[in-house]
């Protein structure tokens, strides 16, 4: 699944990493996108067994322009939410470690059965 | 109470049966639901208090201390107006230094894992839900003399 979804986000031409993975001495690109695995528990049981998985993740868009921030945040929403996914918000803030940057995050998911 | 990364969020409806069944018992519903609303937030405020521990933290637990220490919320009142009843748990995102970054983490920082066991997944609020369910049928026992 998290392959999946980083194909879509990889689509925008923008740098992905999984949030926290940049080292301190690591500049901060223009824009990029970071994704994080929030929950993944099964969907349900039956007779003992495990049925489907609700794949939860934040997606978090962080710019040096913080119209990109929001343009590109609701095209990965559109995006998402084309290929299946469960987007039930438009996001909110989130900390930037660079004062150059600001940032925004979306919670997304998607039940695999 | 609201919902993922920086909040938790319990809709009491799910609750309705036992709401009801108080209700016929002649219970004051808006104090017991308030009184379970605070034990709930008591709770969480236990359970961030200890996630907060520096050895649970990243930068050598330098967020355990000072400001954001400051903004956990603490000894919640629940607020009753009219319909609803409504009660702050979490980080006071009004106080400078308020967790929420370590929750969401940054590209630097991982999620604080501790702290996202409580504000997210959905374990921690079914927990939650159970504590819930039992308080209100403790009241409903209680009632019935059993």
């Amino acid at each position: 699944m998290e392959d999946a979804l980083i194909t879509i986000l990889e689509s925008f031409k923008y740098p992905v990493y999984r949030q926290g993975s940049m080292s301190n001495e690591e500049k901060y690109p223009e824009t990029f996108i970071t994704f994080w695995n929030n929950d993944s528990p099964d969907h349900a049981h039956y007779n003992n067994t495990n049925y489907g998985t609700s794949w939860d993740y934040n997606i978090f868009v962080y710019s040096s322009d913080p119209a990109k921030v929001y343009e590109l945040l609701s095209n990965i929403r559109t995006a998402l939410k084309a290929a299946s996914w469960v987007v039930p918000s438009q996001g909110m803030d989130v900390n930037s470690d660079e004062a150059t940057h600001t940032g925004r995050t979306i919670e997304v998911y998607y039940l695999e059965t | 109470m609201a919902a993922r990364k920086q909040g938790i969020s319990i809709d009491f409806s799910a609750f309705s049966d036992l709401i009801e069944q108080l209700e016929k018992l002649g219970a004051n519903i808006e104090d017991i639901v308030a009184d379970a609303m605070e034990q709930t937030a008591e709770t969480v405020e236990v359970d961030t208090v200890a996630a907060m521990a520096s050895a649970n933290l990243p930068a050598g637990g330098k967020y355990s201390q000072g400001e954001t220490m400051a903004s956990i919320v603490r000894n919640a009142k629940a607020q009753k107006n009219g319909v609803s009843v409504e009660i702050d748990i979490g980080f006071d995102k009004t106080k400078s230094g308020a967790g929420g970054f370590l929750i969401t983490g940054t590209p630097k920082m991982r999620p604080n894992y501790a702290l996202e066991k409580i504000y997210g997944t959905k374990k921690y609020e079914s927990t939650l839900k159970k504590d819930i369910d039992q308080l209100l049928q403790d009241e409903i026992d209680e009632r019935l003399g059993s």
